[in-house]
Formats: structure tokens, sequence, C-alpha cells
């Protein structure tokens, strides 16, 4: 355990090294980008893969770029759900599936996270545009702590 | 040919939205047992004082269940024959954990899972899963950061693919670059910006 409360309960079990760097090539504004393990949907079809993924309080679900959700072996007959979202104004069309992510510490535990995850459909309308961890369905179920002196982004479980 | 379940009070938006619809393998009296075992595992029925009503004219059963006082929801189901039936529902629950614990109890006993993708509807359905894990701490995560932070400028714009804070390949767009490398377990995939 690495952060405590007052009465000496557990706030984070893990911390990870998080980027300081804009979250595509037109913005100039620094953004927390951590780094995220996506377990496979299907150990037949899928791989696991490391990615990069911006933290987002004002997103939705956990948004995965299209292209890792093809590695991780996801395919739209796999969509629980179809959903419209307006993404930094773009109206785009996707699927929502259950998806595994892991936060690997660079301190303490690693934390899983089965949540629901957005899937835009098209990787050209998606474009530049990297994976988010949103705030709905994904850090809600955190407790989360940022430490921008050392880059340190500490989570555990609520 | 649906079910529609749906809440009454629901004072805030949540992500506990959705739609479904699945092949119900079943005849309408199992169908019957299943809607009796859902019954049983909530807290009150509420419906002209039945629990269950049958609709001759349109072959449904409607029911209301009242969860608790802040949740409520109804449910119907159509059936085009009494061999099949087809089932949609619809979600928007300020807390879906009864409704959690109510498909739990009821359609994943294999004794009453008549629903071929129930398993797949309670996965969405469920609350994020948060689970602690002893870490390796890896470190060739550091190094892939590393790489990052010391070729953000002369790489950016571009996907790479980094293992042990070395590059294996970069391409123009990430399906370009799926078809450059091998990917492992190890291998960071990313956008530079």
């Amino acid at each position: 355990m690495l952060l405590k409360f007052a009465n000496e309960d557990i706030f984070a079990v893990g911390a990870i090294k998080y980027l300081y760097a804009p979250a595509t090539a037109k913005e100039s504004t620094n953004r927390i980008i951590i780094p995220v393990t996506v377990e496979p949907m299907d150990m037949r079809a899928g791989k696991t893969i490391q990615t990069q993924a911006v933290l987002d309080t004002g997103a939705p679900y956990a948004i995965l770029d299209p292209t890792i959700a093809e590695v991780v072996g996801f395919t739209p007959e796999q969509a629980q759900e179809r959903e419209r979202m307006l993404i930094r104004g773009m109206r785009l069309e996707g699927s929502l599936t259950r998806l595994s992510i892991t936060l690997q510490a660079t301190q303490g535990d690693d934390l899983n996270i089965e949540t629901t995850a957005f899937i835009p459909d098209s990787l050209e309308a998606w474009g530049e545009f990297p994976s988010f961890l949103g705030m709905a369905g994904f850090i809600e179920r955190l407790r989360f702590a940022i430490d921008p002196n050392e880059d340190k982004f500490y989570y555990g479980p609520l | 040919m649906f079910a529609e379940l749906s809440s009454s009070h629901n004072p805030t938006p949540v992500p506990y939205r959705a739609r479904y619809k699945a092949n119900f393998a079943g005849t309408q009296d199992e169908l019957a047992e299943v809607l009796l075992a859902l019954l049983e595992n909530l807290d009150a029925i509420v419906i002209d004082d039945e629990p269950i009503r049958l609709n001759p004219s349109t072959e449904c059963y409607e029911l209301a269940a009242v969860l608790n006082t802040d949740l409520e929801f109804s449910l119907l189901i159509y059936w085009p024959d009494r061999n099949t039936a087809s089932l949609e529902v619809t979600f928007d629950l300020d807390s879906p954990s009864p409704i959690e614990i109510a498909i739990e109890e009821v359609f994943l006993n294999p004794a009453t899972a008549y629903f071929p993708d129930i398993r797949q509807i309670y996965n969405f359905l469920s609350r994020p899963k948060v689970t602690i894990k002893e870490s390796d701490h890896r470190t060739d995560i550091l190094k892939n950061q590393q790489w990052i932070k010391d070729h953000r400028q002369e790489y950016r714009g571009r996907w790479v693919a980094l293992q042990d804070g070395e590059l294996l390949a970069d391409a123009e767009s990430s399906k370009e670059l799926l078809q450059k490398v091998d990917l492992t377990e190890n291998t960071l995939l990313t956008a530079i910006y």
C-alpha cells in the first residue's frame, strides 16, 4: 500500500508513472497518459496488448482505439450495445463491450478493471485520437491521486 | 416481440443503459418458471395486487416490480408462438445491483439458464470489477516511457511498436504498424504526440 487515510485505511494500493504530453498532434495542452494492458477478449482470437490511454475525466467509459480493439480480438458481432457518442466534436457510432484493462504498477500492486468500453466503428473517423480512460464506468470506480511533481498516478479500489 | 425493463425513478443518468434482444430457448411455460424465479429474487412485487398477469389477447405476461423504495421496473414479454420467445430489455437504473443479483440468481443457475446469451448480458450490466493483483513491477514499462520521452519530437504523429525500451517498428497508422510487427504481450503499441 502506498497512500493511507488518516485512520490508516488504504487509499492507494499502487502507482504508475505517467507521461505528460499532448493527446494528439494538433494539441498543445499536456494530458496525463497512462500505460495500460488490455487483456484479450477471446484467448483464441485476441492477444494481450500494451498501449497508452489518456486520463479524461470528461469522457464517458473507457474508449479504445479501434486498432487496439482488433488486436484484443474484438469484432462488431461481440457488441453488447450500439451507441452514438459525441467525442471531441464528432458524432461517432460504435459498440459497447466488456473489457479487462490492467494498470500495471511501477510501485505497489497492479489493478485490473473489468469495465464497459466504447469502441468506435471506424478507424478513419477515429483518426489520430488515442484511447481514453473516461470517468463513467472507469475512473469513478477508483480512488486516485496525482503527483505532478513525480508524474505519478496513484490508484486503489473503492 | 420484446420485453422492456425500465426505471421510473432515475434521479441521475448512469452508464447502465442497455437494450438486448435474446432468443429464448425454452417454452412459454419454462419462461414463466424463469420469471417466477426472478420475481422470487425481488424484494416486492406490485401490479394490481397480482405478481403476474397473463393477458390472453396479446399472449404476454406483464410484470411490475418494486425492488425497493427508490427503484421500480416493469417487464413485458411477448411470444410469437408457444415454442419461442424473444427478449429485449432496457435498463436505466440508478443502481443496477438488485438487478445483477436477480439475474445472477435466476439466469446463471443451470436449472433455469434458458437464455444462451445471458452471461454476456450479465457481464455487461455488472459494475466494473476492480481486482488487486500482485505486480511484477515490469521495468519495460519505464523503459518504453523513457524511449517515448527521448524520441517524442522525432516520431511525433507516428505509431510505434516498442519492446523493452527498443523500437521494433514505426508507421503512419496503427493498421500499417500491425502489418510490420509480430505482437507479443510485451509489445507496446502507441501513437506518439
